[in-house]
């Protein structure tokens, strides 16, 4: 088979540590926008480029927030900070509603449902 | 500026758009977004900031992908496999999504080691 996998992901360690845990979830996320896309197999280093992209993107938009409502003397975001940040970007936020109603949704592998664990 | 109205959300579509958040699940799960979020110095429990960007980042991803896509698609590359029959099954490659990143301006350089 080569370098080819058939969306499997490989575990890139077996140790168990929760910041793995989390990548892992980028990773089948990942997976799972290129099978939307219609791509049945990906290289392993291509998932791995896109699982530490989107990593990098998570924080980037996450950090970008984070100045605007600190710097407007905030301490939670508000959903405009977010569009803000994102625009600062240089990202469409329009495409988001068409984005959001698009018909072929995938999912692989998750809780479909996640519990709010925050209170 | 003008040119850049056209992309942003209005207040009501914005509205739509949080609406619909309610009961989409983007492909990265709420906690696993929070889990990053927070690690970025984000203080929110807010599920509507959480999953917009979760929106934003599954959407960033999915172009690329796409981009790299339409140019498998162009290259007409429907690989023949071991069987001899020929079946269209899409493999994206390193090469499928260089220059999709490229036109991003985003440079990756395969690590030498790399299996």
């Amino acid at each position: 088979m080569g370098t080819e996998e058939i969306l499997t992901i490989e575990m890139a360690s077996e140790v168990l540590s929760p910041e793995n845990g989390f990548r892992q979830s980028l990773t089948m996320a990942v997976a799972a926008i290129c099978l939307e896309c219609g791509f049945e197999s990906t290289e392993n280093i291509v998932l791995e480029t896109l699982t530490e992209m989107l990593q990098s993107y998570l924080t980037e938009v996450g950090n970008s927030t984070r100045a605007y409502y600190e710097h407007s003397g905030r301490t939670i975001p508000t959903d405009k900070d977010v569009i803000f940040a994102l625009s600062e970007m240089g990202f469409r936020n329009k495409s988001l509603l068409q984005y959001s109603r698009r018909g072929k949704r995938i999912n692989i592998g998750q809780i479909v449902k996640t519990v709010d664990t925050s209170n | 500026s003008d040119a850049n109205e056209d992309f942003q959300l209005d207040r009501g579509q914005m509205n739509d758009l949080l609406q619909q958040l309610e009961t989409y699940t983007p492909v990265i799960p709420d906690g696993v977004a929070r889990h990053y979020l927070n690690k970025a110095g984000v203080n929110t429990t807010d599920p509507a900031v959480v999953r917009l960007i979760a929106l934003a980042s599954q959407k960033f991803i999915s172009d690329i992908v796409n981009d790299a896509m339409q140019l498998n698609r162009m290259k007409g590359s429907s690989q023949t496999s071991r069987g001899g029959k020929k079946e269209k099954r899409s493999l994206l490659t390193m090469e499928d999504l260089l220059p999709s990143l490229a036109e991003r301006g985003i440079k990756v350089k395969k690590p030498s080691y790399y299996p």
